[in-house]
């Protein structure tokens, strides 16, 4: 039992998936204020990068969805791909807190080793489609489902909790300190949930702008507790990326052997 | 109701004679003049918040009359009253100041005109300017613990700041 479990450990550990690029949308502004007849424009970047928030690799801004405070989904009004990013633009018209998110699709990958080949073999279908594709003399087999958030929230006037609310599939973040009122050197604390429960053990990572200046990262890392909350206190205003991420045993193991479910938030700390 | 508030008037002006029977607080702020760079007139805001970091009353905010886009950038008076109801901040907004003193009065009740239960506060001042600073100064006071007066030294956008608590002993 025990040499399974060691077995099983060190076969989740070997990911040659794990993207090294946080991806991530970065919105103009996240607190604007405005009359109620005013329309707000937001115009934000999405890539991904080693660098935070240096712009790297174009992925798409046609699959952002754009939540409104009162729930309903909307998209942008327009947007665009360049070459090293994609731009998105937002009119904010109601008050409240909105949620852009890219579309959360859920991804199989799978890998195998060929005999008498070093490298390994990459695929894009889950472990039951990849076994009807592969070499007769393919063996060592995996496969993971990962699931990944690119998220960010921008209030217009007074801050609402509608859009905070979890869905309940997969890993998701809860922003117990509502995202409009993280402030440096003020405690504020997050939650996870992963399929609406909390969820302990999330490895969550959060770095803040401008660590091209930096000889060094300067990373947060964080681990969530029982009630799957972290709490932390930033010593400085600024924008942050927070990356959190969790592995478990999937469900089906015929399709994949765990799944890999990450979240990227980006969000401001003000000034005092 | 023009009967009432004429009474009340006149109430105010009966109490405000018997000087130790009105417990107030006055701010003597001091917008410095700037020369260097290009100058334009400070957005200000005075409030005060309870131990708690609740908002209880603004005292005073001066702003352009150029609609609300700028009011976030009075950052932590935004989020801590400005952000919540804007038919407040359109009925207490006035005008932005130049540089000079200015006396602040207010009479020790919250934003419901109710007097304050004797506890911890602590008053605000933030003064933002467009191409210039931005600075926040605080002081601390107790009720319970009656009349202080305290200077603030001076920042880049304050100048010396007096705050007199008055009228709370005898």
């Amino acid at each position: 039992m025990k040499l399974r479990f060691v077995a099983l450990v060190s076969a989740l550990c070997i990911s040659p998936f794990a993207s090294s690029h946080d991806r991530w949308i970065l919105p103009s502004h996240y607190n604007v204020s405005a009359e109620s007849n005013e329309a707000v424009w937001i115009t934000s970047d999405v890539s991904a990068s080693n660098q935070v928030f240096m712009v790297d690799k174009p992925v798409t801004a046609s699959d952002v969805k754009v939540y409104l405070p009162d729930g309903k989904p909307s998209s942008p009004s327009s947007s665009y791909t360049g070459g090293r990013k994609s731009v998105f633009d937002v009119q904010l018209l109601q008050d409240g807190t909105y949620k852009f998110e890219k579309e959360v699709t859920p991804r199989y990958f799978s890998v195998y080793k060929v005999k008498g080949k070093e490298e390994v073999v990459r695929s894009r279908l889950d472990k039951k489609a990849t076994a009807a594709v592969m070499p007769k003399d393919a063996y060592d087999l995996k496969g993971s489902l990962t699931v990944a958030r690119v998220e960010t929230y921008v209030t217009r006037n007074k801050p609402t909790d509608k859009v905070l609310a979890p869905k309940g599939e997969y890993l998701e973040l809860v922003p117990i300190t509502h995202p409009a009122d993280i402030v440096e050197n003020e405690p504020a604390t997050l939650q996870f949930v992963y399929d609406g429960k909390p969820v302990e053990g999330v490895s969550v990572a959060i770095m803040k702008d401008g660590s091209l200046y930096r000889n060094k990262p300067e990373e947060i890392s964080l681990t969530s507790d029982k009630e799957g909350k972290v709490a932390m206190t930033l010593p400085a205003a600024g924008r942050y990326l927070l990356h959190a991420s969790i592995e478990r045993p999937s469900p089906d193991k015929s399709l994949a052997d765990k799944t890999v479910s990450e979240i990227f938030l980006t969000f401001e700390a003000g000034l005092e | 109701m023009r009967h009432l508030i004429r009474t009340t008037a006149i109430g105010a002006l009966f109490v405000s004679s018997v000087v130790f029977a009105t417990p107030r607080m006055t701010v003597d702020l001091t917008l410095p003049e700037i020369t260097e760079g290009q100058y334009h007139r400070p957005y200000v805001a005075v409030w005060v918040e309870d131990a708690k970091g609740q908002t209880v009353k603004t005292l005073s905010l001066w702003v352009w009359d150029e609609g609300h886009k700028w009011l976030k950038d009075i950052r932590r008076w935004w989020r801590k009253a400005g952000r919540e109801d804007m038919s407040f901040v359109d009925g207490i907004a006035s005008a932005t100041r130049p540089a000079g003193h200015y006396k602040i009065d207010w009479d020790l009740k919250d934003e419901a005109g109710k007097p304050l239960v004797p506890a911890s506060y602590t008053v605000f001042i933030e003064v933002v300017r467009e191409h210039g600073g931005r600075d926040l100064v605080r002081q601390t006071f107790d009720l319970a613990a009656g009349d202080f007066t305290a200077q603030l030294p001076a920042t880049t956008e304050t100048g010396v700041i007096d705050i007199r608590l008055s009228g709370m002993t005898r």
